[in-house]
């Protein structure tokens, strides 16, 4: 649930095209000469439920590993991008360009890379799968971090200068503090998305006999191999215990928290706390001294790092250091560039034909998934824009809902089309689905809530309704809500593409036509470098190419023509 | 006269290519009120800015308690129209920041923070949060924090206007007394407003400025003796002559 903005949308620039050439010589130098097919032996995982508590804990180990990382590059990346002109024409644009792409389709090449990295182990895995859930997080963390740091009012910053902050004082008591608001809400966005790609590298790695990475998802995804549907739905009912009580316990609270951190005094936008955590911490003011405590160490903690990082910057040594690493950089791209020459200058194969006609199909079942997110959104959120209470009522259950990485959810419906003896093509649209109906719903339904009330008293005074209603009201004031929610519906569908085409259970692997299934057997059944290549090359280009041609002209014009504040 | 805290000889700002004050020239003796007053436009803010080092002057020489000025002047310290509180800090935290910057001990500059609150009479604040205060608390709480740094000049940046009537009247009260108020070391302020009337109110002598560029007018002495009356007779006088200048 990434949420854009229109100054985030001006930002692109040639640069894009750069970074993305980047993006694919790293594959190609991770992927180097010779073919690679992944094994597909392995150890069998352990399915009994009395395992469920250390299976949450790995897939909790690497969700926090993952978090971390990106918390760390997102303080650094936003930084630099706030603070050195350099920084923010290099770092913009990648990001923007990082997060369009479909991050499963590099999931392969990043486990080649990271089993490469530590000679073969299966700490290998294990990285990718950290790494994977990382490029899942860090963008739009390090979005918010630069907003937040180039937003900081000029009397505040100049009130820190005159008042002599420097270092970590400064780090502690202006820069990290102005980022939390920005900061928090990001990474709750990030940690729910780090959920849908944690199980989802934890069913690749099971679904493909590769390696075992024990967790959650390769729970539910092995048991529902074997047929074993109770066990899968105690692996199930797990999983959401544990997303519950981590919004419950961490996320509500610390999003509360983070309400002291905003500039404005206005009440307008209350806490989204659910009221019962609130006097739950009122009530246990042991609980809520800890907290305190913890979150202050942490601050003085992370404030110190980020002052040290900041220090080291601008040492004259770090100069030449970094000098140095842009070197290899630029080593290891040159590199991947006469790599990519060598792959890309041998005859192509016979299957490059089909890209085409996959990349068509795979489109058109996006474009279903789509039409039938809308249906059902649009109608709700509609409903939901009447009145403001029902909003209040509706939110909570759906961002419950939500929470539950959809990805999860795979196996199980797979076995559903398969019992059913259903067309494989309705399970790839179902799953193509879950990846796009809540960015969607989420953006309708914050629209609906932006509604002013004297818009909404018109509406009602004027007895409109249905589809009078939509067309004059809710449709143009939620239009540029629609259309951020749409960009990011799509992503979230690419990503889903890798995995819903062509599935694997009870030992079989059923496929269906479509760029996923491309790039499934390039990757598994023939290890063929130019292929992946040139699959991920092109789903790349169609995303890109779909964001420039259609939802970026159509945001802006949106934006200019349906606003509220004239 | 005693040697002058700060002295400005010829002082110009441009901003690429358009000056913004042109031959500023003027000084601050120890223990008097400055005001600098003048329309929107006039380069004001700017100058005070350059004396608290943040802005450094384009052409002419500034120079600090006899020194020449390179930087963040350390004899100054600002308070601004916006308070410039930061939100996630406590009253205290925020007087105290000063302090915090330089590694005094979080016992010690609280007590001072706390000291200083009690003068500006917000004696049980300490613990509160800026949006927890009304505005004219909230510019308390800025002018304890500038005092906070003992400096031997407080800058005062339009601070009583973003304030209602009533509340900007008892400020000025406040300031004036603090000023000579033996519990606190600063004896010195320049004052930016444009208000005429505060101007006349408050200072010892008055920089009236003119615009497009910025430049001095006249200073002019307002020799009636304290404590002054808002409005009274005996000021009506200077009032009208800085009208007369600035137009």
């Amino acid at each position: 649930m990434r949420v854009w903005s229109a100054e985030r949308f001006r930002r692109a620039s040639a640069l894009d095209g750069l970074a993305l050439l980047a993006v694919v010589l790293v594959v190609l130098v991770v992927f180097l000469d010779e073919p690679h097919v992944l094994p597909r032996t392995s150890d069998t995982l352990d399915l009994s439920p009395w395992m469920l508590p250390l299976y949450a804990a790995y897939s909790l180990l690497r969700m926090l590993l993952a978090y971390a990382l990106s918390l760390g590059f997102a303080l650094g990346a936003g930084y630099w991008a706030s603070a050195s002109p350099l920084g923010r024409r290099l770092i913009l644009p990648a990001l923007d360009v990082l997060q369009a792409v479909p991050i499963l389709g590099f999931f392969p090449a990043a486990i080649f890379f990271f089993i490469r990295l530590f000679h073969g182990s299966a700490l290998g895995v294990e990285a990718a799968a950290v790494f994977l859930i990382f490029t899942s997080q860090a963008w739009n963390m390090a979005f918010s971090v630069y907003e937040s740091l180039t937003t900081i009012p000029d009397d505040l910053r100049t009130a820190a200068q005159v008042s002599g902050l420097s270092g970590v004082v400064l780090w502690r008591r202006l820069l990290l503090p102005a980022c939390v608001p920005r900061l928090v809400y990001n990474s709750m966005l990030s940690w729910a998305g780090g959920w849908y790609f944690l199980i989802a590298s934890e069913i690749i790695a099971v679904g493909r006999r590769a390696w075992v990475l024990p967790g959650l998802g390769s729970y539910i995804g092995e048991s529902i191999t074997l047929g074993r549907h109770g066990l899968a739905a105690a692996g199930l009912v797990s999983l959401v215990a544990v997303i519950v009580l981590l919004n419950v316990l961490v996320w509500s609270p610390l999003e509360s928290w983070s309400e002291r951190f905003r500039y404005e005094t206005s009440a307008a936008g209350e806490s989204a706390a659910p009221p019962f955590v609130r006097s739950l911490l009122r009530r246990a003011p042991l609980l809520r001294g800890a907290l305190a405590r913890i979150g202050r160490r942490l601050g003085g903690a992370l404030g110190s790092v980020a002052a040290t990082l900041g220090q080291a910057l601008s040492h004259a040594w770090i100069r030449p250091l970094l000098v140095l690493v842009a070197l290899a950089a630029v080593g290891a791209l040159g590199y991947g560039a006469v790599q990519a020459a060598e792959v890309l200058l041998r005859p192509l194969p016979a299957e490059a034909a089909q890209i085409p006609a996959a990349l068509l199909l795979s489109f058109l079942r996006l474009l279903l998934a789509y039409a039938i997110s809308l249906a059902w959104t649009i109608p709700l959120a509609a409903w939901v824009s009447r009145s403001a209470r029902r909003a209040g009522r509706l939110m909570p259950v759906v961002q419950v809902l939500a929470s539950v990485p959809a990805t999860a959810f795979f196996p199980v419906l797979v076995a559903v089309v398969l019992a059913l003896g259903l067309d494989l093509n309705v399970s790839a649209v179902a799953l193509v689905l879950t990846g796009m109906q809540w960015y969607l719903l989420f953006n309708l339904v914050a629209a609906a809530q932006a509604i002013p009330e004297d818009v909404r008293e018109l509406a009602r005074a004027t007895g409109a309704s249905g589809f009078f209603y939509l067309r004059r009201f809710f449709l143009p004031a939620a239009l540029p809500s629609l259309i951020t929610g749409s960009l990011t519906a799509w992503g979230g569908g690419w990503n889903a593409l890798v995995l819903s085409e062509s599935v694997t259970a009870a030992g079989r692997t059923w496929s269906v036509k479509g760029i996923g299934t491309l790039l499934d057997q390039a990757t598994y059944v023939k290890g063929d470098l130019q292929m992946i290549t040139l699959v991920i090359v092109s789903m790349v280009a169609a995303v890109l190419l779909l964001n420039r041609a259609v939802w970026r002209p159509l945001y802006a014009w949106a934006s200019v023509r349906y606003r509220f504040d004239g | 006269m005693a040697e002058p805290l700060i002295s400005l000889r010829g002082v110009g700002k441009s901003y690429d290519g358009a000056e913004v004050l042109h031959e500023v020239s003027f000084d601050v003796h120890p223990g008097e009120i400055l005001a600098l007053v003048g329309p929107s436009g006039c380069g004001k803010s700017t100058l005070l800015r350059i004396i608290a080092g943040l802005v450094p002057a384009s052409s002419g020489e500034v120079s600090s308690e006899g020194r020449p000025l390179t930087g963040l002047n350390p004899a100054t310290a600002l308070v601004f129209q916006s308070f410039a509180l930061l939100p996630w800090l406590k009253a205290a935290e925020n007087v105290a920041l000063p302090l915090e910057a330089r590694g005094v001990p979080a016992v010690e500059r609280l007590r001072k923070a706390e000291h200083l609150l009690d003068l500006m009479g917000l004696r049980g604040h300490a613990r509160a949060y800026p949006r927890e205060l009304s505005g004219g608390m909230r510019q308390r709480v800025g002018v304890a924090r500038a005092l906070c740094q003992d400096p031997r000049v407080l800058l005062l940046d339009e601070p009583f206007s973003a304030l209602d009537v009533l509340t900007a009247q008892t400020l000025r009260d406040q300031v004036v007394d603090l000023l000579h108020d033996p519990a606190v070391a600063t004896r010195t302020a320049v004052l930016v407003t444009h208000s005429v009337e505060e101007a006349a109110y408050m200072a010892d002598r008055v920089v009236a400025l003119r615009s497009n560029p910025g430049r001095v007018a006249e200073v002019v002495a307002i020799d009636v003796p304290r404590p002054r009356r808002w409005g009274a007779p005996e000021l009506v006088p200077f009032v009208d002559r800085l009208y007369a200048l600035m137009t």
